[in-house]
């Protein structure tokens, strides 16, 4: 098993997540290890397969992410199974948050 | 010798059990030229010529009719070499280990998955558009990663070269 040791969070990446990496995000929270096939059919249309690999290297690269190698003795091309790594799912809980407050106050802002 | 064969040849076919299809009939052939006085070398290598020049016919026939798979079918086709794997082996010199690791070996295995997976279910129209969108998207994939790569190594490298950085 060749699993990736993720990299530390810089900076300049803290917190700075587009809209396709938030639902990678959200998808690997939910369950253990995905793959990235399963991902874009899970993600009803937001996720792409053409672009899912770039966006889960970038994660990877950013520290969110972690991947290993499937080794399946009859598949001829190996499959890279993704998880999430301990900074990507505090960063999602606190996106989250932030959006839930970011709302709850708009919202109330809109009542006044 | 000769009239001895000729007398026995209904006996030899008996005992050859010569049926009338197109061995028995070669067979036949040999039979009726040794009982003619040929010599048995000669018999040999006229049997062996027209077996050959009818392995080349069949050959040829089965090279003509193997065209068809040029042609588009309904039924189910044999699928020789798997899509994409010319072009992955193409890219993997363009691009570095890490890419390959990471997004061209996954986004192939993928698609190639999704694509029998068609074929399986007949849709075979679909599992066509789903190879060209995959020769696109790994072709994609490489020149977006080595474009950002080669803006990157701009970028940085004129900031580091402003005097006051």
């Amino acid at each position: 098993m060749s699993e990736r040791q993720p990299t530390d969070i810089s900076e300049d990446t803290r917190m700075n997540l587009s809209k396709n990496e938030l639902a990678v995000l959200s998808l690997l929270m939910g369950a253990g290890e995905m793959y990235g096939l399963e991902m874009v059919k899970q993600s009803e249309g937001k996720l792409k397969l053409g672009t899912i690999y770039l966006i889960l290297s970038r994660m990877e690269e950013k520290g969110y992410a972690t991947s290993r190698r499937a080794l399946e003795p009859a598949v001829v091309v190996p499959r890279r199974l993704y998880r999430i790594t301990g900074a990507g799912a505090k960063l999602y809980r606190a996106w989250t948050a932030a959006e839930e407050v970011f709302n709850s106050r708009l919202c109330g802002a809109q009542n006044e | 010798m000769n009239d001895e064969l000729a007398n026995r040849k209904p006996e030899l076919k008996r005992a050859l059990n010569l049926t009338d299809g197109p061995d028995g009939k070669a067979s036949m052939r040999f039979l009726h030229g040794l009982t003619d006085g040929l010599a048995e070398d000669d018999l040999y290598r006229a049997t062996t010529c027209r077996q050959r020049h009818q392995t080349w016919a069949r050959r040829s026939v089965a090279t003509l009719l193997d065209m068809r798979k040029w042609l588009p079918r309904s039924g189910a086709q044999l699928v020789e070499r798997a899509p994409g794997f010319r072009l992955v082996e193409v890219l993997k010199f363009f691009c570095r280990r890490k890419t390959t690791e990471l997004v061209i070996e996954p986004m192939h295995a993928d698609f190639l998955l999704e694509y029998y997976a068609l074929l399986g279910a007949g849709r075979r129209r679909k599992a066509a558009v789903l190879q060209a969108q995959m020769h696109v998207c790994l072709v994609y994939a490489v020149v977006s990663e080595r474009m950002l790569q080669m803006l990157g190594t701009l970028f940085t490298g004129r900031v580091k070269a402003r005097p006051d950085k």
